[in-house]
């Protein structure tokens, strides 16, 4: 897909441009991971592509677009079924990578 | 997620470690191949996790690709209970015979119940139901409830309206009796005087209806007229009617009780026990069965009485006695009986003075009381002609 500049000066997909101009959610649209977290004690991420990196700290998946670092103690892969991963424990922080 | 987990129990579980190898590129593989693993933790390099049984053949190929040695740390579920108890013919039996049971029975009155009866005992109408096919161990469906109502109707004439709910294997009858209507045009009451029923002196006379024969301070006999029931008119003709009235008399009781140097009395010469077990519809007597005293005792839950207990049946032959008694023990029996003859006299009586005396073991009593004397005598009343 051809990428485009946009005004911050940032290079964008044709996807991003236009989900970001018809307001759609960008993970409908540009093949984003959907996460969602329930306090600070389980997250689920939707368009998980496999596992990176798995550590007593911290799992690391990839997303495709992007690689989700989640990092805290008493990790456990809860499920992972159809491309969702279900991980459960005391997080601490969240870092995302291209 | 106890559901998840009774599932999980129904299909069975393995709970295994991975160690060694690449742990990442072992989950990657085990998601590709579509083996579902759970609870996945990992730990210095080595991964523990669940899976169900199917999963568990095919994660040879993943482990062998990512240098993982699997090992078993404990297998859960039925499917491994069941492998386990294989050898025991009886338990699938059992189970299966359980389920069948269940099945059968679930569909079968067990247990009737009568609501909103007064009047009609509740063992008239479920005798009147057995009869029409409303009984314990009759299948629910073969019951037609509108026939059956229509018929009850028929028998059971005291019952202005009556429904059967079959609810599970409960048939709760709903009845309503019917009030009878009250007869207002009572019969004229036959003409009566009023008579003395003991020997007394008159305290109170208030006579209702009829003529006073008597006077308060009189000294009547047993049979005296105390208030007549033929009313003289104006016109010196007679009527008759039913004389009502308080008379109240001063009278006198004496009572008397021996004492006995000897009792006769019954002892329990031979005891026999036996019982019937009832299970659903059948009895089945533990030995002859007949007579004897009786209790029953049913299985309850949750205050339903289900259809299996079992009747207490005891038979006990007496043979008589002759006991001989102690001088005291005679007075004291005397006094019992004494006492128990003074409730029995006294009823509705109000005692004025009591003179009691102890006479060579008799006890003897002088009661001046104050009682009713009133009894009703009916006329004898002849027609003559012409």
């Amino acid at each position: 897909m051809k990428n485009r500049i946009n005004r911050a000066g940032r290079r964008e997909s044709f996807a991003d441009s236009i989900s970001r101009s018809l307001d759609i959610p960008a993970d409908a649209v540009c093949n984003f991971a959907h996460i969602e977290m329930s306090g600070n004690r389980e997250i689920s991420v939707e368009g998980c592509l496999g596992v990176l990196e798995y550590a007593e700290k911290h799992i690391t998946l990839n997303t495709g677009r992007l690689t989700v670092k989640i990092c805290g103690c008493n990790l456990t892969v809860s499920s992972m079924q159809n491309g969702m991963a279900v991980i459960k424990g005391e997080i601490t922080c969240i870092e995302f990578g291209n | 997620m106890l559901f998840i987990k009774l599932l999980k129990y129904l299909r069975g579980y393995v709970t295994l470690t991975a160690t060694g190898g690449f742990p990442e590129r072992f989950i990657n593989l085990c998601k590709r191949c579509g083996i579902e693993l759970s609870e996945l933790r990992c730990s210095s390099g080595e991964i523990t996790a669940k899976t169900d049984l199917v999963s568990y053949k095919k994660i040879r190929y993943a482990a062998k690709n990512s240098g993982m040695r699997v090992r078993i740390l404990g297998k859960k579920g039925l499917p491994f209970i069941l492998k386990r108890n294989s050898h025991r013919i009886g338990v699938p039996i059992g189970v299966a015979v359980c389920i069948v049971l269940t099945v059968i029975l679930a569909g079968r009155i067990w247990r009737v119940e009568v609501t909103g009866n007064s009047a009609v005992s509740q063992a008239e109408i479920i005798s009147v139901f057995e009869k029409l096919g409303v009984r314990k161990g009759v299948a629910s469906d073969s019951v037609d409830i509108g026939r059956t109502e229509i018929e009850a109707m028929r028998h059971l004439p005291e019952m202005a309206w009556l429904n059967v709910n079959i609810s599970g294997s409960t048939a709760v009858i709903e009845v309503r009796e019917s009030v009878e209507r009250p007869e207002t045009d009572a019969p004229d009451p036959a003409p009566s005087n009023l008579v003395a029923s003991r020997d007394g002196q008159i305290v109170t006379l208030r006579p209702f209806s009829g003529t006073r024969e008597q006077k308060v301070g009189n000294s009547v006999l047993k049979g005296d007229l105390l208030i007549s029931g033929i009313t003289v008119n104006k016109d010196q003709s007679v009527s008759f009617c039913k004389a009502e009235g308080y008379v109240t008399a001063r009278t006198v009781h004496n009572i008397e009780t021996q004492a006995k140097s000897k009792v006769n009395g019954k002892i329990i010469a031979d005891e026999r026990k036996t019982g019937i077990i009832h299970f659903l519809v059948f009895d089945i007597p533990l030995g002859r069965a007949s007579g004897g005293f009786r209790q029953r005792f049913s299985l309850n839950i949750n205050s339903v009485e289900l259809p299996v207990g079992f009747t207490f049946i005891r038979k006990e032959s007496l043979r008589k006695t002759e006991t001989a008694l102690s001088k005291d023990r005679a007075v004291l029996l005397a006094e019992l009986e004494f006492s128990a003859a003074c409730s029995e006299e006294f009823r509705g009586i109000e005692i004025e003075r009591v003179i009691l005396r102890n006479d060579n073991g008799a006890v003897k009593g002088e009661f001046t009381c104050l009682e009713n004397i009133g009894e009703e005598k009916l006329m004898e009343i002849e027609e003559i002609s012409g």
